[in-house]
């Protein structure tokens, strides 16, 4: 409840507290001894530093070597892999694409999360557990296949161009497979689920007795919504972005099935280079560009909010 | 509190289980290792051959000799690097690869050719099939060969293809399903076209000019190949270059006129080689089944599901014959398997950058 | 006023049409008459469901995705819940960058971690064994749970916590009875994710499987490499059915709302 000071309206600010909270609880809720917390931490820290981070840095050192046998005796160290990539506009432009399909991708999930996660924190929990398990339910089937499925919807003969041909909106199939659009279709069609439920969490713990009272305070519904409900949502919309994000950065199977050849994201172009043409050590520096950029962006865009207007929010 | 208890309970149980098949399998290796190997660990391709092998020649080698077959499927990537980074402990006794990756196995020291000392069968080798210093021993025969859908073909009255460069015309432009270069079909396609325009091993560059040409026509190529399957059943493709055991599935099961053609420049005989792993401890084990899989019975198994039998004497079953069966007048050409592999990385790097811009870019005109 | 509500809905609806649009292909493609998959689906037999049953494999492999899905996702939720709650609550120092490195899993490329992971295991003889097929699948999930329970976690009102621990109850108790029913519907969305994660798994997988351990994608993953036909929808089919029947079950047990619902 503390928040609300800090960015309801003047409205509001004018008026006393909501809910009188004492200075010192506020100091408490925060200890400042954190031995506790790391206690709680360490068995994931442990385990994320013991199965992802040690591993990982093994393929560091791999995007280091030069030779393309990772067992040669004789490897160089050096940072040609990295040289190799950024003084080369292809996989530049690679780089670029990812990044521009993965932020397309982050707007609609957004954009068609938002109200759906509304929908949820205004029902009933019953409702609530349908909805979540009614837009998981495609998660059951595997991603390979649900592409297929909308492979073929999407070809020029398939069942929406049809339709929109039959509707008279076009008279060309229009080229929805095979490019950035078709790329964009299939992740946020895979990842809209989890922006959902991310905001829907956050959206279950805003107090209705806030939004009761903005509207008291005369707040149209529109503002209140602009108020009250965004910003306690951010929490929310910042973990859902983060995770569509950093999903659709990394991810494989949608790209090179609903992009082929067109769309060469970042993990494709490291897919060839190791799978096919067994170049361990320049997959591994593809590998580690994709990650300082995604990863980069990510604590930038958190600490950004965390350190904004609206970082009582984020506590 | 009881819930949570039971909760616990339950995952317990559930860890025993998922954790129990390691257990007693481990115990049933050591125990099997002193009595003669009963087990071996095939690696390859997951689809058609793990079909065949699974369904067809597994249950009968184990009925014949008693040694039980697991297979394992996989890329090839993924399979070499199993066997590079299980080198001194072997756990995959025989790995099935395209030529080129035979080459790339060897060269790594990952595989122990075999001879007819120990294995018989391989005198009955037909001797057109490729296989890289004949360290590996064929076993299921296939051409990547271009297809076309003979229906609309003649509806629309085009020229059937006669020549890899008909792949790149304007008659059926967009309607095209070619792999991409990562794609062994798309690598096969590359060096057939610089074939079919002078150039040859150590110069695919006429072959690129061509593969521009063709992209100029296609809407994309293929990352993944499975994909052209469904492209050619719903009418979005008729044209396409793949392997001869697809075009064979695709025109018998699912009804698709595709017919296969073998181009007056030629297509090579392709087989997936099945190739010792090295310092393997059922060497004995794994060379009986390369022998089995070589076999008339195993080849019969093998052409039932649409490749070639690597063998003299079988022939395909009739109901292939019509869409993929080989002529004698067919031509056929060899190339050196050392010199595409080592220059693969260079060409793919090239499509990647010159040809993949090309596509689409003829289709609209 | 009332036409924002609307539009919201109309919204929602859409976006809940365009989630399940896949399912809307497989599904009757499962049923198919024809040979092939195709949209609409031509004719109506059960021939491919008939088809199943002669491939136990596929239960067999379900049965296995589902046993690995559901530890996975129990030890992510253990590991990823305390985790966030320690990030929550406490003043870390370098927090922000704790919970990027641990949410950094999801941006590896899967087949670069998977190579990562079979270098790793192989000398620990953990490769192709259950227990790091189980890890790997852990340490994918764990991202989803440490951002859904701290996202649940966001708007936490640590007085309840405070109020229970001065009518005297104890740590353990305060955890158990006010933190844990209020951060619920975080813990249950990051453990379906990091289920349904695992259960869909099939890069990571096949570095890590072994011949006689093999899961539905991998199942999945072998029936699609040469020939694309209804089997793979009926397989699908049937996993969604088999939910749709557990869900019920949860549903008569316990409700379903009570699992998801939030704390207002």
């Amino acid at each position: 409840m503390e928040p609300i000071r800090n960015y309801v309206n003047e409205e509001v600010k004018n008026q006393p507290p909501i809910v009188d909270v004492p200075k010192r609880v506020k100091k408490r809720k925060k200890k400042k001894t954190w031995v506790p917390g790391l206690l709680l931490l360490t068995p994931i820290l442990l385990f994320v530093f013991g199965f992802f981070i040690v591993p990982m840095l093994y393929i560091l050192y791999l995007s280091f070597i030069v030779t393309d046998d990772v067992g040669a005796t004789d490897a160089v160290y050096s940072f040609q892999n990295y040289i190799q990539f950024f003084t080369d506009s292809y996989y530049l432009s690679s780089l670029w694409i990812t990044v521009k399909i993965s932020l397309y991708t982050v707007g609609l999930c957004l954009f068609l999360a938002y109200p759906v996660a509304l929908t949820m924190a205004k029902s009933s929990p019953r409702v609530r557990g349908y909805i979540a398990l009614l837009i998981a339910s495609p998660l059951l089937v595997s991603i390979v296949v649900r592409n297929f499925g909308w492979y073929l919807l999407l070809l020029p003969n398939g069942t929406i161009n049809q339709l929109l041909i039959d509707l008279g909106l076009i008279t060309a199939p229009l080229e929805l497979l095979f490019s950035e659009i078709g790329v964009i279709i299939g992740l946020s069609n895979a990842y809209l689920p989890f922006m959902i439920l991310a905001i829907a969490t956050s959206l279950y713990n805003i107090d209705p007795s806030l939004e009761k009272a903005s509207a008291i305070l005369g707040a149209s519904p529109l503002r209140n919504f602009f108020s009250v409900t965004l910003p306690l949502s951010l929490p929310g919309i910042v973990s859902g972005c983060v995770l569509v994000f950093s999903l659709s950065m990394s991810s494989y199977v949608t790209p090179a099935l609903m992009g082929g050849a067109n769309v060469p994201m970042m993990p494709v172009v490291a897919y060839d280079q190791i799978n096919n043409l067994l170049r361990w050590t320049f997959g591994s520096a593809i590998s580690y560009v994709l990650l300082a950029t995604t990863l980069i962006t990510v604590i930038a865009v958190t600490r950004g909010f965390e350190l904004s207007k609206f970082k009582e929010v984020f506590r | 509190m009881k819930k949570i208890m039971s909760l616990c309970i339950v995952l317990l149980l559930l860890a025993m289980t998922a954790c129990s098949p390691s257990a007693p399998k481990s115990n049933q290796a050591s125990t099997s290792s002193k009595e003669s190997n009963k087990q071996i660990t095939i690696a390859g391709n997951g689809g058609k051959i793990e079909k065949v092998i699974r369904e067809e020649i597994a249950p009968k080698f184990e009925a014949e000799t008693g040694i039980k077959v697991n297979y394992l499927a996989g890329l090839s990537g993924e399979i070499l690097s199993k066997l590079e980074l299980q080198k001194n402990a072997p756990k995959i006794d025989i790995a099935l690869f395209v030529p080129l990756d035979v080459y790339r196995a060897n060269e790594k020291g990952l595989i122990d050719s075999v001879d007819e000392t120990s294995v018989p069968n391989l005198k009955n080798l037909d001797s057109k099939y490729v296989a890289f210093e004949n360290l590996t021993t064929p076993a299921f025969g296939l051409v990547i060969a271009p297809a076309y859908n003979t229906k609309t073909f003649e509806q629309n009255g085009i020229k059937p293809i006669e020549s890899w460069n008909d792949l790149a015309r304007a008659d059926y432009k967009g309607k095209t399903a070619f792999a991409d270069i990562s794609n062994d079909w798309g690598f096969n396609t590359l060096y057939s076209l610089a074939l079919a325009n002078g150039g040859n091993e150590d110069n695919l560059e006429p072959g690129l000019k061509k593969a521009k040409e063709l992209a100029g026509y296609s809407a994309t190529f293929y990352k993944n190949s499975t994909q052209m399957m469904p492209a050619l059943q719903q009418g979005a493709a008729d044209v396409t270059v793949m392997g001869s055991y697809v075009t064979a599935d695709l025109a018998v099961n699912s009804g698709v006129p595709l017919k296969m053609v073998v181009p007056k420049e030629g297509v090579y005989m392709n087989a997936f080689n099945a190739g010792l792993v090295k310092n393997t401890p059922n060497k004995e084990a794994a060379i009986k089944f390369i022998n089995y899989l070589i076999s008339e019975e195993a080849q019969k198994a093998t052409a039932d599901q649409g490749f070639y039998p690597v063998v003299q004497g079988i022939s395909i079953p009739e109901k292939y014959e019509e869409v993929i069966g080989l002529k004698d007048t067919d031509k056929i050409y060899t190339f050196d398997i050392k010199k595409l592999a080592e220059s693969r990385a260079e060409w793919t790097d090239r499509w990647s950058k010159e040809v993949t811009p090309q596509l689409g870019t003829l289709v609209k005109k | 006023m009332k036409y924002l509500g609307k539009i919201r809905l109309g919204v929602a609806v859409i976006s809940i049409i365009y989630i399940l649009i896949p399912l809307i292909v497989i599904i009757p493609a499962s049923f198919t008459s024809a040979n092939y998959p195709s949209f609409p689906a031509q004719g109506f037999s059960f021939q491919w469901y008939t088809m199943l049953l002669d491939r136990p494999e596929f239960i067999e492999a379900l049965w296995n995705s589902v046993k690995f899905a559901v530890l996975a996702a129990f030890f992510s939720v253990l590991f990823g819940t305390l985790g966030a709650l320690a990030l929550a609550k406490y003043d870390i120092p370098g927090k922000s960058y704790i919970t990027s490195i641990l949410t950094a899993p999801l941006s590896v490329p899967q087949l670069v971690l998977g190579i990562a992971l079979l270098i790793y295991f192989t000398p620990m003889m953990l490769s192709g064994t259950s227990t790091g097929f189980l890890i790997a699948h852990t340490v994918i999930c764990i991202p989803y749970v440490i951002r859904l329970v701290l996202t649940g976690l966001s708007g936490f009102d640590y007085n309840l916590e405070r109020a229970a621990a001065i009518l005297g109850a104890g740590p353990a108790t305060v955890f158990w009875k006010v933190t844990l029913p209020l951060i619920r519907p975080a813990i249950i969305s990051g453990g379906l994710f990091a289920f349904l994660t695992s259960f869909d798994n099939v890069t990571i997988s096949l570095f890590m499987v072994s011949s006689d351990m093999r899961t539905l994608p991998i199942e999945i993953f072998s029936q699609m490499q040469d020939s694309y036909n209804p089997l793979v929808a009926s397989v699908s089919s049937v996993v969604i059915f088999i939910s749709v029947i557990l869900i019920v079950i949860l549903e008569k047990l316990q409700g379903v709302g009570k699992a998801f619902g939030g704390s207002h």
